[in-house]
This record gives C-alpha cells, structure tokens and sequence, in this order.
C-alpha cells in the first residue's frame, strides 16, 4: 500500500470517529441568531465612541421618513387590496398537487440576476427546486424536518395561551405542513381567525419565539410578523385569507405606503414598506422591505431590501467587508409565476417532467 | 424570499461531512463541530445576503479550514493531539486500525497548509484546482505542499517511537 492509499485509509477511519450528535439544525439556529449580535458588538466597539455622539444627534433630529410622504395610509391601501382580492377566484388544490412558484432575483454582490424555481406539493412532504430555468439537476427531495424546542401545536393559536405557550416547550419534531393556505405556516390553522385583528394577533403568537417562528431572524415580533406575511403571500391563499392578509400587514406598527414601486422585473405597482431586517440581528436598524403589488389585481409582485442607511458589514474569512450605501437596493424580487401544477417539475402550459 | 427550505437541504447534506473534515483536522469532536457549525452559520450568512454563493460547498469549507487556520494561531489546541496519545481509545487492538490513528495523528503535527491540502486532497478527493479554491492559493503552491506533506509524513513516520506499530506495513 502506498503512503497516498495508507493516508486515504486512515482518513477514512478516522472520519468514523467524528461523533455527529443529533439536533445539529436546531445549535446552528440558536448560533446563526447569536452570530449576528456579535457581530453587531464587535461593530459597535470599533466605533463606540463615534456611535455615542451619532446616537445622541439622531436623537435630537426628526426621524428619517421616506421619500415622499406618502398621502394615502398603509390601511386604505390594504382595504382596496383586499377587495379587490377577495372578489377573485383561486381553485382548491388538491394534496398531490403542486405549488409552483417562479422568482426573479437581483441581489447584491454583483451576481447576475437569476430565477429560483419551486415546486412544493401540496401536502408539504416533497419539494424540487431550481436555478436559472435549469432542471438538470432538479430532484424531488423530502421537506427537510428537525427537532426544535417548541410549543406544542395546540398551544399556538389557540389565542389567549401567550405567554403560557413559553413555558410549556417541547422538544419536538417539526411537522410537515401543508404547502397552500395558513397550514403552511400554523399548525392549527382551522383555529386562526380571518378577521385582521384575530389574524395578526396570530401571527404575533405564532413569531414570538424567535426558535419557533416559521421564518428565520427577525428584530422582534413586529418584525418578524412584517417578513412572516411577506412570505405568506407568496404562496396560494383562499381569497378570504389573503384579504386578511393584507388588513393585517397594514396594522403592523411602521408600515408605510410606497405610491410607486418597482419590482425585479421593472414591474411597477404600489407597495407598503417598513423597517425589517434581513438574516442577522439588528439589520432593520439599516434596512427596509417594500412589498409591492399590482396597481389594478393588487395581486403579489414581489419586494425589495433597500439600505436606509450607510452601514459597514464585516466579513468572513476575508476578513474585509462590504460596505453599503444609503438608497442601495440590497435585494430585488419578482414572482413570475404562481400556480398549481399535477407534476413535480412540470410548468404552467408545460409538459416538462423531473430528470429521471 | 424563504431560502429556508433550500438551506436546510444544503445543511443536512454537508452538516455531517464539514463534521468529519473539522474531525480530520483537529482530532477533537467539539472542536470539529464548532468548526462545521461556524463554517455554516458564515455561509448562510452569505447565502441570505448574495444568494447562494456559487459553489456553497467550497465556500463552506473554505471558511471552515480557514478557521481551523485562526484556531491554530491563537494556540487554542491542546487537544490537538488526543487521540495521538491514545490511539488504543476505542480498544481497537486491531493492529492495521491503530497505524491509521498512527498516521491521521501525525498529519495533524504538519504545518498547516500542508495538512489542509492531505485532508482535502486524501479525504474530500478534490482536485488541486478546488483546493487552490478553498485554500486561496496558486494550484502550483497545492502541488508543492502535498508533495513536502507526504514527504515529511514519511519522514516523521520512520522516526516516530509508533513508526514501531506501523513498520509490520509495507511502505513506499
């Protein structure tokens, strides 16, 4: 055996020693969350004492609002939204079916623009996705589960078990949820109410524990409600509920209208904003997420991250950073296409199947 | 804007792997997980904020060994070579098992760069061109250190006290 084969054998064997401890996802939650505060720390501490004196004339000056003041308010808007939607027809799915949804992205860093394709099935067990309308390497997958430590399913939303849901967590395995309606995101959705009030109140419930929450990071409730809908939207809702949705939205505290607003296909429609923060803690001091809808359908068109203002983000294992500008669109999104489809891979008018 | 989905598929598909890698380079499992959570939490990071980076596994493991690097430096391995002293831990008295410990420990007492590109080069099977991707260094410099790498594994084995439980094997 030669040195090359001897060492390719001990790695081997070695490799089988690695102990792999169960509950990886769930650490690497809990780290992710804590990763973005250190960072914000060792931030901070470089420029503590210029910070001091910005916190202190920030203080003192009006806060920064948007580029022209918007004249129509965020619950007007989301009253003719939900009209108009809840006037509109979206058939039921069926469980085998699947959720097909097209985006368009333009993000930072100078990668071209690109197109995320998914396909989830309805009852939430199977997913495939794909870049750049390449299905070459597009399989079927299994939803992804981990444990978490979480309230028990009955405890969220059934409203008035706040705070007492905090106490009871459970070490569990997160279930397989639905991929339409709010089963995707409640596990008892048939208990959420689609009044605005009632519907946002469990949303609250539902994001309160940050570990919990159906969507990652999150400054705190409001914000994570504020992404939570987001995505809400972009998956099929019976009219009823997207209608809600919208109310919803606009009782979060901060949120503004845009009157015009384009999207990553130049699409151009009007959109509620508010500060919301991207992946690590403390970003929504620096950002802002428009939502932006179709003039006319008020149906989803996609969002935008822009910088409200400059900020230095350190970076690994460069040990450089990015710096950001006020007014840079950090991430721009279009959904091209919603619709439910028979097939996994297969699109809206197409007859494309998965490679086998 | 849910990369969720697409990150927790990422995650449980490499988790275990950046697991052995950090396990290969350090012989110490909380370090090695330490290391492959780190190294995921910075590529998701990245993944969040710029998309997906291009290739994520490179980029996982790029910051991973690249962080075993700072560990070095900052001398925070003392369990560096734990299984060095006991390569009988498992009670394996198996003679062909205990010249692989033999071996894997020695590796670890290799400068850095030599050790990271016999690690990925034996274990990950990449090719010099990835390892110049992870390692950030020409594909030339991969050549030469692999090259030194296993000429001073050899050197060290033939002097080592435990090059006497190896020396049953035929060598090169």
């Amino acid at each position: 055996m030669t040195l090359e084969e001897q060492l390719q054998d001990a790695y081997e064997q070695a490799a089988e020693r690695a102990p792999v401890s169960p509950g990886a996802y769930d650490r690497f939650l809990r780290r992710r969350a804590r990763h973005g505060r250190v960072v914000a720390a060792a931030a901070g501490l470089a420029l503590v004492a210029v910070l001091g004196a910005a916190v202190l004339v920030a203080r003192q000056l009006p806060q920064e609002r948007e580029p022209a003041a918007p004249t129509t308010n965020a619950a007007e808007l989301a009253d003719r939204a939900a009209t108009a939607v809840a006037a509109q027809s979206v058939p039921t799915p069926r469980p085998h079916q699947w959720v097909y949804t097209k985006e368009l992205r333009v993000e930072h860093g100078g990668h071209k623009p690109w197109t995320w394709e998914r396909w989830i099935r309805v009852d939430g067990k199977k997913y495939v996705s794909a870049d750049d309308n390449d299905l070459r390497a597009a399989r079927v997958s299994d939803m992804p589960r981990e444990r978490r430590r979480c309230p028990p399913a009955e405890a969220v939303v059934g409203l008035g078990a706040a705070g007492h849901s905090r106490r009871i967590l459970q070490e569990q395995q997160a279930s397989v949820r639905p991929a339409v309606g709010l089963g995707r995101f409640f596990p008892n959705p048939a208990a959420v109410p689609t009044d605005p009030d009632g519907l946002l109140a469990a949303v609250y419930q539902l994001v309160e524990n940050p570990d919990c929450s159906p969507i990652l990071g999150g400054d705190n409730v409001q914000d994570r409600a504020y992404l939570l809908i987001n995505v809400m939207l972009q998956t099929v809702q019976p009219p009823e509920v997207r209608a809600a949705l919208y109310r919803a939205l606009a009782k979060i505290p901060g949120v503004t209208v845009m009157h015009s607003a384009t999207d990553a296909a130049g699409r151009r429609g009007v959109g509620f904003t508010r500060a919301a923060s991207i992946e690590f803690s403390g970003s929504s001091r620096w950002l802002r997420l428009e939502i932006i809808l179709d003039n006319d359908t008020y149906r989803y068109l996609g969002a935008r991250y822009i910088v409200t203002r400059d900020y230095f983000m350190p970076d690994v294992p460069s040990g450089k950073g990015t710096r950001f500008r006020k007014g840079q669109v950090l991430i721009s999104t279009a959904q091209l296409a919603l619709a439910v489809v028979n097939a996994p891979c297969q699109r809206p008018g197409e007859t494309t199947t998965c490679p086998s | 804007m849910a990369t969720d989905e697409d990150f927790r598929g990422f995650f449980a598909q490499h988790y275990e792997r950046l697991c052995r890698l950090g396990f290969l380079l350090t012989g110490d499992p909380a370090q090695a997980e330490d290391l492959a959570q780190d190294a995921l939490v910075r590529t998701w990071r990245r993944w969040r904020l710029v998309r997906k980076p291009d290739n994520p596994e490179t980029y996982a493991r790029k910051v991973l060994v690249n962080r075993h690097r700072s560990l070095l430096r900052r001398a925070l391995v003392e369990a560096r070579y734990r299984y060095r002293d006991h390569p009988n831990q498992e009670g394996s008295s198996d003679e062909h098992r205990e010249d692989a410990i033999v071996l894997w420990a020695a590796t670890r007492r290799l400068p850095w760069r030599q050790q990271a590109v016999l690690v990925l080069r034996y274990y990950e099977d990449l090719s010099e061109a990835e390892i110049a991707r992870v390692l950030g260094i020409p594909a030339g410099t991969v050549k030469t250190l692999a090259r030194r790498g296993l000429a001073r594994l050899r050197r060290s084995l033939d002097t080592t006290p435990q090059g006497d439980t190896v020396s049953s094997k035929e060598r090169p």
